[in-house]
């Protein structure tokens, strides 16, 4: 039963210091520094501190030769059981033509799912103004877009509305920005089991529905359909896409299976991490359109130029997510 | 004979460890940091990151020179960025630290004890924005308090835990009990007998209890090695008379963690 300590120590101290010399050299420099006979012998070095390590918690307590063997074991471990690409390369081609579309595809009901949410809203918010023209002041609080849709329209085409002038790409700027962060928060909303997710998408919804409504209900749905349209394809696919992102957390923390949640949620991860990086690309697209297309309203661009690139957008977004990429998996394993 | 006391848990049970097995069998532990440490590293992180948005904002006045707008959009997307980048860019670099992190000795690491990946990285640090809510990391914290492995919900998608990462160097044992004039060695039947007896744990517990004189108060150490020395002697009766219990302990320990079976004053150690 009696180990000793003192002679374990001064007979193994050497390798242990060769260990963490090692260990120091790969950190600054990389294992690519190391030849063969270098890589054995950190390889031996590990499996002799491991066998000390182990010897010393069979027959010893000793907490803090323990932890510093430990210490070296669990370092060592990482760097020879670790799948490592330290030359990490921005696979953009590869990230957009493939990767994207096909995450989208996997979790297409997760898509509708959102999709169906806004369109619930959209219609009670366009109904509730419709019915109860009282309800704009509850619903719609931006100060943009209080007073009369007409009024609006008028002053537009007439061309007195300079408030972009000179500030197109700051605009661009807080569009995207803000637009990103509004979309990150409907995906991490998805751990309360998906319920914030849906309550942003839905309120979301009625708002969209209910300044449609307005503008309808004035009868200048057309002005609405050439302002929205062209930024809006993209700025709400985006949103979706962060509301199917929330409900992919969502899903993984309710299904059933072998594992704990949070392991499901670990394996989600990288998915999540596709759709979050995707979208902001739809979104940036959407910010420099809004800023810089969006505002010309007629006579400077008729609407229906506007509304024919809104809806050549929208047929682009159906090709890119629903088709693209899709060969090169069938063929895959 | 009193009963034999049941140290069969581990002494840090105050602190929450993780555990991993490597393919040769070794199983580790290292310790995870607590919600407290975290949060003095984070506020520190915090501060680092104001004032580089500070400079940043200052930085931006030089586009104001090409375009008054373009300093507008430098200073938005570096706000938003930043927050993100600063956490990714020296995760990624600095092995899971950041200065923060560094200064209290965390380290954030993968659940299983492997690489961190970049996607991890960045996963983590993009879930800051609901372990914040409502304000200060309340929710973050909140959850790693409670959590098994001490995560927030960041670490949980990101299959990461943050370690207290500290390099020992081993103990010198000679400097505890030094064998200069140990009088049970003129009891080698008894010593042998201690040796077997007396189990790892509880002459790792002695070790613990003699290594830590400074740290206790005069009244509680004289009572704890009262006591050790009663719960010592009831297993292996030392007889050596007018010598502290104190002394006793040290002189226990060396025998049960030095060699030497005889006294040799004059032999170098």
């Amino acid at each position: 039963m009696i180990f000793d300590v003192e002679r374990f120590i001064t007979q193994n101290k050497a390798n242990w210091e060769a260990l963490e010399r090692m260990l120091d050299r790969i950190h600054q420099v990389g294992f690519k520094s190391f030849d063969f006979n270098e890589s054995n012998q950190f390889y031996y070095l590990y499996h002799q501190t491991s066998s000390d390590l182990n010897r010393i918690q069979t027959f010893s307590s000793e907490s803090e030769l323990i932890d510093y063997l430990e210490g070296l074991v669990s370092r060592a471990y990482a760097e020879i059981y670790s799948i490592q690409r330290r030359k990490w390369r921005i696979r953009f081609k590869e990230f957009y033509l493939v990767t994207f579309p096909n995450v989208f595809r996997k979790h297409l009901n997760l898509f509708y799912l959102a999709l169906i949410t806004m369109l619930v809203g959209a219609f009670l918010g366009g109904s509730a103004i419709m019915l109860d023209p009282q309800a704009k002041d509850i619903l719609i609080r931006f100060s943009h877009l209080e007073g009369s849709p007409y009024q609006r329209v008028l002053e537009e085409e007439k061309g007195r509305n300079k408030a972009l002038d000179g500030q197109k790409i700051s605009f661009s700027s807080y569009l995207i920005t803000h637009n990103i962060q509004v979309s990150l928060f409907a995906l991490v909303l998805g751990i309360t089991f998906g319920l914030g997710t849906l309550i942003l998408l839905f309120y979301n919804g009625i708002i969209l529905g209910a300044v449609i409504g307005d503008y309808l209900r004035f009868g200048v749905g057309t002005f609405a359909a050439g302002w929205l349209m062209p930024h809006g394809a993209f700025e709400i696919w985006a949103i979706l896409i962060a509301g199917q992102a929330g409900f992919l957390i969502a899903k993984s923390l309710l299904k059933g299976g072998p594992h704990s949640r949070i392991t499901q949620l670990s394996m989600a991860g990288k998915e999540i991490l596709t759709l979050f990086f995707g979208l902001s690309s739809l979104l940036v697209w959407a910010g420099i359109v809004e800023a810089f297309f969006s505002q010309y309203h007629a006579p400077i661009i008729p609407y229906n130029f506007k509304i024919l690139f809104g809806i050549i957008e929208v047929l682009f977004l159906i090709y890119y997510f629903g088709f693209l990429g899709k060969e090169k998996t069938e063929s895959g394993t | 004979m009193p009963d034999r006391l049941d140290i069969s848990t581990h002494d840090s049970s105050t602190t929450n460890r993780l555990f991993i097995t490597t393919p040769e069998g070794i199983s580790l532990s290292l310790t995870l940091a607590g919600p407290g440490s975290r949060m003095i590293a984070l506020i520190i992180d915090s501060l680092f990151i104001t004032v580089i948005v500070g400079a940043m904002t200052k930085l931006g006045g030089v586009f104001s020179l090409i375009n008054p707008e373009f300093k507008v959009a430098f200073i938005l997307f570096s706000q938003l960025v930043t927050g993100w980048m600063y956490y990714i860019v020296f995760e990624w670099r600095l092995r899971g630290q950041t200065p923060g992190k560094k200064l209290f000795k965390l380290r954030v690491l993968d659940k299983d004890g492997f690489q961190l990946k970049l996607g991890q990285i960045v996963l983590r640090n993009l879930f800051r924005v609901i372990d914040a809510i409502p304000v200060f990391y309340l929710l973050g914290g909140f959850i790693c308090m409670f959590s098994s492995k001490n995560q927030r919900i960041g670490d949980m998608i990101a299959a990461t835990v943050v370690i207290y990462d500290r390099h020992f160097s081993p103990p010198h044992i000679e400097n505890i009990a030094p064998d200069k004039f140990n009088s049970f060695y003129n009891y080698p039947h008894l010593i042998s007998r201690a040796r077997q007896q007396i189990t790892p744990r509880e002459a790792s517990m002695l070790l613990k209890a003699i290594l830590r004189r400074e740290r206790l108060l005069p009244e509680s150490r004289m009572h704890l090695y009262d006591e050790l020395t009663d719960y010592f002697k009831s297993i292996v009766h030392f007889p050596v008379e007018n010598i502290s219990n104190e002394q006793y302990l040290r002189n226990m320990l060396g025998i049960l963690y030095l060699r030497k079976t005889h006294r040799t004053p004059l032999q170098q150690i």
